[in-house]
């Protein structure tokens, strides 16, 4: 599995999206599903998933998708498709 | 400045004054900044002709956690109106519209309301607000002393609602600002729903005790509301155990609100690592800690632990509240008091009811209670499974499976269903053996059930309705 089909799948597994659900326009509390207790449950998603660990900034921060997808690429994780 | 004759409540008691008071009280982070005391006074004496007061009927109130939203909300208290305090967004309303007939709606402008041959659109001075009057036929009006209707559990869609009186607001108001000491100092950042019993009793106790109340709509995990409450130098915050959870992963200090001193833990019993850590974190700034139980049916604070009983009573539910008695009988917890609710409301004809509960609650839940009347929680009644004529409380399973989020008895022939988000089948299996045996339930009455998200309510706490309607 791709490093973002991995993010993708750590979205759609926390906040309870279909499989084939497009993730990559989500933004915080702009569903009702990512709500503040989802976002908790994601960042431990993506924490582990990656075995990362985000600081405080990084979590108060991860608004949207596309932000997910830069904090992974500041702790060295590709998501190129090879 | 006109002094209003007003509902005796502890928080409307600024409209008595004569004098202009300049001290801050609301805020909400927009751009006319804090509203004074005497602004608010002045603002509540210029809504007041919008809601007339006679004859006395019911306000259905859907407010957001703006300036307007409180001001609504205090609008409609002075008006002398009985009052149902809801979520903006209420599933189901038309249903408690036609179970309540409430004669005023006040909701946010946006919302889609599909009553319009019932009611007619009159005009409220309040940015983002609408004001809805029934028309037609009058109600018959809610008993006197009825002030404040709060459902027993909002986002369900149930109609059932406690029934609070003037005294019970006033007697709790003044008993939770004993309890914490509270000073008109304390600015609280309020993010809980002003629907929810813990949210709206800090509107209350903050302007009761001269205090001020920065609301907002931020969630604790993103940078708005810290940037807010660091800017506006917020010194109190209150939340349930979710909130607690939120602020240990990300680190009280790493938010830089170092004015954030006072803090509030209501809404459900912690795990007590979390609160050792809390209290840690806390005592490092020199703040103060307050645990407290209660149940909207009391209005709703019944207990406080103060922090320096904290060390000692750690883990524990604290006191009662002023005026306030704590009895266990046959294991459940039994409160008598001034703040007990007059009784459960199911529609209209029910609000003209008086008192059929006379200050005695029993609460469901079980506790234990010290020699020197320190209550201690252990479980909740409702949250049993009989098997075979023994007992089994559900919260001590929760606490053994830990990966697990609830469990429950159906109706009839009990069986316990454990809801977990892990769908590996290996794990369910193994989550089951370690059930069976540290506790000696047999196999067939376990089930491990995967599902895609635990359902919370809007206050943060588990919504058990909701995984039963799962079953």
């Amino acid at each position: 599995m791709s490093n973002l089909s991995r993010l993708e799948s750590c979205f759609r597994e926390t906040l309870g999206l279909p499989p084939d659900a497009p993730v990559a326009g989500l933004r915080y509390r702009d569903d009702p599903v990512w709500d503040s207790v989802a976002h908790m449950r994601l960042v431990a998603a993506i924490e582990s998933a990656f075995d990362i660990a985000f600081s405080t900034d990084q979590i108060l921060d991860m608004s949207s998708f596309a932000v997910a997808c830069t904090l992974l690429k500041s702790h060295g994780i590709s998501l190129e498709t090879l | 400045m006109t002094p209003l004759p007003v509902p005796p409540l502890p928080f409307l008691s600024f409209l008595n004054k004569r004098d202009h008071d300049a001290a801050p009280a609301l805020h909400d982070g927009g751009s006319s900044g804090w509203l004074s005391f005497g602004e608010l006074h002045e603002k509540i004496v210029s809504l007041l002709p919008s809601l007339p007061a006679t004859p006395r009927g019911l306000v259905f109130c859907l407010l957001p956690r703006t300036v307007e939203g409180a001001l609504a909300y205090l609008t409609a208290a002075a008006s002398g109106y009985a009052l149902m305090m809801l979520d903006p967004g209420t599933p189901r309303l038309d249903g408690l519209i036609e179970a309540y007939q409430p004669e005023w709606i006040i909701l946010p402008e946006k919302s889609d309301l599909s009553i319009s041959n019932l009611y007619r659109r009159v005009r409220l001075d309040l940015a983002g607000l609408a004001l809805w009057q029934r028309t037609g036929t009058a109600s018959s009006s809610p008993h006197p002393d009825v002030f404040l209707l709060l459902l027993t559990s909002g986002s369900t869609g149930g109609r059932k609602a406690v029934r609070l009186s003037y005294a019970n607001l006033a007697h709790n108001t003044d008993a939770i600002i004993a309890s914490l000491d509270l000073t008109a100092r304390e600015r609280a950042l309020l993010h809980l729903p002003l629907a929810y019993s813990f949210g709206l009793s800090v509107l209350n106790m903050q302007l009761a005790a001269g205090g001020s109340v920065l609301l907002t709509d931020h969630s604790p995990v993103g940078r708005d509301m810290w940037d807010l409450a660091r800017a506006q130098e917020a010194t109190l915050f209150a939340g349930v155990p979710t909130h607690y959870e939120m602020l240990a992963r990300l680190g009280l200090d790493r938010l830089q609100v170092p004015m954030l001193k006072t803090f509030l833990q209501a809404g459900g019993k912690m795990p007590l690592s979390l609160t050792e850590d809390l209290l840690r974190q806390v005592q490092a700034r020199q703040g103060k800690l307050f645990v407290m139980y209660g149940q909207t049916e009391a209005g709703p604070r019944l207990t406080c632990l103060p922090l320096h009983k904290m060390p000692e009573k750690i883990g524990a539910a604290g006191y009662a509240l002023k005026d306030g008695k704590l009895a266990i009988e046959d294991g459940e917890i039994v409160y008598t008091g001034p703040n007990v609710m007059m009784g459960y409301a199911e529609g209209r004809a029910d609000l003209a009811l008086g008192d059929t509960q006379r200050g005695r609650l029993a609460t469901g839940d079980l506790g234990q209670l010290d020699s020197g009347g320190c209550l201690r929680i252990t479980g909740r009644k409702q949250r049993f499974a009989k098997l075979f004529g023994e007992r089994i409380a559900l919260d001590d399973l929760e606490q053994l499976a830990r990966v697990v989020v609830t469990a429950y008895a159906l109706e009839g022939a009990d069986k316990i269903v454990l809801m977990t988000t892990d769908k590996d089948a290996a794990t369910h299996r193994k989550l089951k053996d370690h059930l069976v045996k540290s506790t000696g339930i047999a196999s067939p009455w376990l089930e491990v059930r995967a599902i895609d998200a635990v359902p919370y309510q809007t206050t943060g706490k588990v919504d058990y309705r909701q995984m039963r309607e799962w079953l």
